[in-house]
């Protein structure tokens, strides 16, 4: 049978231009979802979400509840990434700061509240309970450091003496914690530790001391050394995401913890913070078709999927909190081409919803719509810590 | 197993029919008209399944995953399937139009 008379068959000739369709339109249509250089309408849209949520309990409260329902946390975490929303955008745009900081005052005096009420499991999930915490104050750094971080962060912006005491208390937990752990890290939940939290307590840390003079550095000089010797995964370099207090190892390095912790070492030590970016980007980016993403593990280490690393898309390796922090990863250290890539993939796969109460990725949650706006917004807070205390400085600048 | 030759015959008629512009272009305005249909409905919020945040509660969390699947299918067939069929669909006709053949349509 001749080439001729074989493309004769009409159904030959259709796969045949169904594929070069496909081979010509693959390519071209992350061109379609690719965001614009400027995000101010993207920020504005999330910003009027997130706000008319806080706006209206009612609303609020079915928001949080779909979230609370699979993991308390989520709640916790979308009102700390909110509230640092809110803190870079009030130092971003002074003339709008008394609305941000309302807002941000809201959101603050009702997590502090929820805790009084309910208790400090309030935002854990129930494993917590199966277990009592290892540390003589039986405290949790996740909760502690995130309510001082976003405390510090209100205080940055503009003085509160209502925070003061409540932040410093906060602190002093937090450094108590992690100092009583072998490692110098303090529990998330009973015997176990997560990079995510003792980071950003770090940077909490970070923050105290620029505002109120306190001196951590010979801490965090400590414990970067210390990360970097006994919480380093050796095959990869990265930082490993969670450990027992002793540092055994529950699940080595991932994409849904190290972004977050190379953007909160950015205040605290910005060269060892850009090194693990690096690392970071080299093992966990990928790209297919233009449309940019992030893997949970590295290819030389895998573990069991759970509820902070999310679902997995097989084939692709993708995972979805890891694309999502990644954003904020490759904002911190300005790296706009993978930055832009992973936004296209969010505008392709994330559902966002525009509306008249702005907009939200109906995808994910009010976590992934809060980290994705931090992630546009954040800057102006760590430059205004690194301003008031330049990193690895022991006193105060005049 | 080799087909009896008169069921061959006629699976041939139905299966060119399928893969004719025309059937292209159609199919590819119904997966637009669906995914619409669905927007339109409102099922674009729950796909929030597909990260573990339900919409509702108990027995209606059955409801949310089909409703997402059915959004997601939905949704690629439209953005990925429509506009390669009718790219398809394009390409199809003009190489008919330049080489004509007895089955095309």
């Amino acid at each position: 049978m001749s080439v001729r008379t074989t493309f004769r068959s009409p159904v030959l000739r259709a796969l045949l231009c169904l594929a070069v369709a496909a081979i010509f339109w693959l390519p071209v249509l992350h061109i379609f979802f690719e965001p614009k250089a400027d995000s101010a309408d993207v920020v504005r849209g999330l910003l009027d979400y997130q706000s008319g949520l806080w706006a209206d309990p009612t609303h609020l409260a079915v928001v949080q509840g779909n979230m609370r329902r699979t993991n308390p946390e989520w709640d916790f975490m979308s009102r700390t990434f909110f509230a640092l929303s809110l803190a870079n955008l009030a130092l971003r745009e002074p003339a709008n700061a008394d609305r941000y900081l309302a807002t941000m005052d809201h959101i603050i005096d009702d997590t502090l509240e929820q805790e009084r009420l309910h208790g400090k499991y309030y935002f854990l999930m129930d494993y917590a309970h199966a277990h009592p915490f290892v540390n003589p104050g039986k405290r949790s750094v996740f909760e502690d450091g995130e309510i001082a971080l976003m405390l510090a962060a209100r205080r940055l912006v503009r003085e509160k003496d209502a925070y003061r005491e409540p932040m410093h208390q906060r602190i002093e937990w937090v450094e108590q914690t992690m100092r009583d752990g072998p490692v110098l890290c303090g529990e998330s939940y009973p015997d176990e530790c997560w990079m995510f939290c003792n980071t950003l307590a770090l940077a909490a840390m970070r923050c105290s001391d620029a505002l109120d003079g306190t001196e951590h550095s010979a801490f965090v000089s400590e414990w970067i050394e210390n990360a970097k010797k006994r919480l380093t995964n050796p095959a990869t370099g990265l930082l490993i995401s969670s450990f027992n207090l002793r540092g055994d190892v529950q699940d080595g390095p991932e994409g849904s913890t190290i972004w977050m912790a190379t953007h909160c070492l950015q205040v605290v030590d910005p060269a060892y913070a850009k090194e693990q970016y690096l690392i970071a980007k080299k093992l966990l980016s990928r790209n297919l078709l233009g449309f940019g993403y992030a893997s949970e593990w590295p290819k030389t280490f895998r573990t069991n999927i759970d509820v902070d690393s999310g679902l997995v898309i097989p084939l692709l390796d993708a995972s979805p909190s890891s694309s999502g922090f990644a954003i904020l990863g490759a904002a911190t250290f300005g790296d706009f081409d993978f930055l832009n890539s992973l936004r296209t993939s969010l505008d392709f796969s994330g559902f966002p919803q525009h509306g008249p109460e702005g907009l939200h990725y109906c995808v994910g949650n009010l976590v992934g719509d809060s980290v994705l706006l931090y992630a546009l917004v954040q800057g102006p807070l760590w430059e205004k810590v690194n301003h008031l205390r330049p990193p690895g400085v022991s006193t105060p600048s005049p | 197993m080799n087909n009896p030759p008169s069921t061959r015959t006629s699976m041939r008629p139905s299966l060119a029919g399928r893969f004719t512009p025309r059937s292209m272009q159609t199919s590819a305005v119904i997966f637009v008209l669906v995914f619409v249909g669905l927007n339109v409905a409102g099922l674009r919020p729950y796909v929030s399944f597909f990260t573990a945040t339900w919409q509702d509660t108990g027995a209606l969390q059955y409801r949310d995953a089909f409703f997402a699947i059915a959004y997601a299918i939905a949704y690629l067939l439209a953005v990925l399937a429509a506009p390669i069929l009718l790219i398809t669909s394009g390409l199809h006709a003009l190489w008919n139009r330049i080489s004509p053949n007895d089955d095309s349509s």
